[in-house]
């Protein structure tokens, strides 16, 4: 594994810890660590042994948005676009066969937090804070917000909360459906580590094809789904189930 | 020269439309549903509106729903489809570009619901009720309760609200999602201004872009969303507000947004 700077990885037994590593900048989402992330997350998809990853911050806060030094004059648009599908962490982690689970502490705003929406699980420390500035500034949420925020807040909560870019705490983030669960600071890692080592235990074939048949059915019609849901479970039963591979 | 039903004022970008007809409780009439859908036209022509809040009396948002005589049923010539567009309003509200917010004081029931929940947002007293009447009444709903309340409270309350014909309370209401906050009475314009006070401070565009790709979240498959706000927000590149948006926060001071 080539040395990370933007990020830490580490392997526990199954599962995969992913650190992010710019506490200094209260862990600003970049050009490197989107690069970094990126083939960290393709180690874990392709590495059998893993069957589940953590992505959490270090320092102070998980992660306080993107790094807007590094957005200076705008690059061709056409370029833009290209580039963007390239090196599709969002994508990569959406999609991610393994159980993906956020561990939140600090300031989780704007890509960090379209980041923790990625993953399967969220859990967030009582003083945790969430917010989508994007539109202060004349932007707009451009890592999944506005598909994956109405997904689970639902239209009208999700229209308030980046139209007016407001922040809400962990307990109202846990009230409205953000997140899953909310712990003490104290308790958030070894919450975590206790969820990881509960999820690692799972079957990791059935786990690739509920996630399967739960988010790609997501958005077909209930005949379609239930047709996924069939097809899958056919092929779970015709398969010798010593085999590793599905 | 006679009253009118619906009344219009602005302070600055934020623009108010407000229902006063006390004598039928703001029931949508053809008059009122053309002072609302000429409000939401104007809305769209001024680029310098970036909130819009509907508003009712202290006593009613809007109750009830206009009906056709029973002449009118039996008479073949009877133009309903006509009828209809000489009523409907939810379709020309949610058109509107700008943000829209309602604030509920008193009853938004059945037509007045439908209002409602065409708005972006909502703000109700805790004294506010929110029903639809329509099924227990023998009518079924036709300015878009059957589309929007579903997609806003999901399928099970949805189908609880029309097959019983329950109100909810506003409090209720904020608990399944249906308004977004409740206030004590008599305070959600207040409110409801306040909320537009920090919108707009936003970029004009990144709230409409935002706004329009929420929209869509319920419709486009997940990989198709990603793709339209990818594409909004490299449209949002070639725009000055951007450069505007991040040069003030690395300086530290307040955005001045134009629009372009």
């Amino acid at each position: 594994m080539t040395s990370f700077n933007t990020i830490e990885y580490t392997i526990e037994g199954s599962v995969a810890w992913i650190f992010l590593d710019r506490p200094e900048v209260l862990n600003v989402y970049n050009v490197r660590m989107r690069d970094e992330l990126f083939e960290a997350l393709l180690a874990v998809r392709d590495d059998p042994a893993i069957s589940v990853v953590v992505l959490a911050g270090k320092g102070n806060s998980f992660c306080a948005g993107a790094d807007l030094t590094e957005f200076g004059s705008a690059p061709s648009q056409v370029v833009a676009r290209d580039v963007r599908w390239k090196r599709d962490v969002w994508t990569l982690l959406l999609y991610c066969p393994k159980l993906t689970v956020a561990a939140i502490h600090g300031h989780c705003i704007g890509s960090g937090l379209e980041m923790a929406l990625m993953c399967d699980i969220r859990l967030a420390s009582q003083e945790a804070e969430f917010s989508m500035p994007e539109a202060k500034l004349g932007l707009i949420p451009a890592a999944g917000g506005t598909q994956t925020i109405p997904r689970s807040l639902g239209l009208g909560r999700s229209l308030e909360f980046l139209l007016t870019g407001r922040v809400i705490d962990a307990n109202m983030a846990s009230e409205l459906g953000l997140i899953t669960k909310v712990v003490s600071q104290s308790d958030l890692m070894c919450e975590t580590h206790i969820l990881a080592a509960k999820l690692a235990n799972l079957d990791p074939r059935l786990v690739r094809l509920a996630k399967r048949a739960i988010i790609q059915g997501a958005d077909m019609t209930i005949t379609q789904g239930l047709e996924l849901e069939t097809h899958l479970v056919s092929h779970m039963h015709s398969i010798n189930m010593t085999d590793p591979e599905l | 020269m006679p009253k009118q039903p619906v009344l219009t004022t602005q302070q600055g970008s934020i623009r108010i439309v407000r229902l006063d007809s006390p004598d039928n409780r703001n029931l949508i009439t053809p008059e009122i549903s053309r002072g609302i859908k000429s409000a939401c036209a104007e809305a769209n022509e001024d680029p310098s509106v970036l909130v819009l809040i509907i508003t009712g009396s202290i006593e009613v948002f809007s109750s009830g729903r206009d009906r056709y005589t029973h002449e009118c049923a039996s008479d073949p010539t009877f133009d309903f489809d006509n009828w209809l567009i000489d009523h409907r309003v939810a379709d020309a509200v949610s058109s509107v570009k700008a943000t829209t917010i309602a604030a509920i004081e008193g009853e938004a029931i059945d037509h007045g619901l439908e209002l409602a929940i065409a708005c972006d947002i909502r703000v109700a007293s805790d004294n506010s009720q929110l029903g639809a009447n329509d099924l227990t009444s023998g009518i079924l709903p036709w300015d878009g309760c059957t589309q929007r309340l579903p997609r806003l409270v999901g399928v099970p309350k949805a189908l609880e609200l029309l097959l019983t014909g329950k109100s909810l309370t506003g409090r209720e209401a904020a608990d399944i999602g249906l308004v977004n906050h409740v206030v004590s009475s008599h305070g959600t314009l207040t409110a409801a201004l306040e909320m537009a006070r920090t919108i707009i401070q936003s970029g004009p565009l990144a709230l409409r872009y935002i706004k329009e790709a929420i929209y869509k979240s319920t419709d486009l498959p997940l990989d198709q969303g990603l793709a339209l706000e990818a594409d909004l927000s490299f449209i949002l590149q070639s725009t000055n507000d951007r450069q505007e948006g991040i040069q003030s926060f690395h300086e530290k001071r307040r955005p001045k947004f134009t629009g372009r």
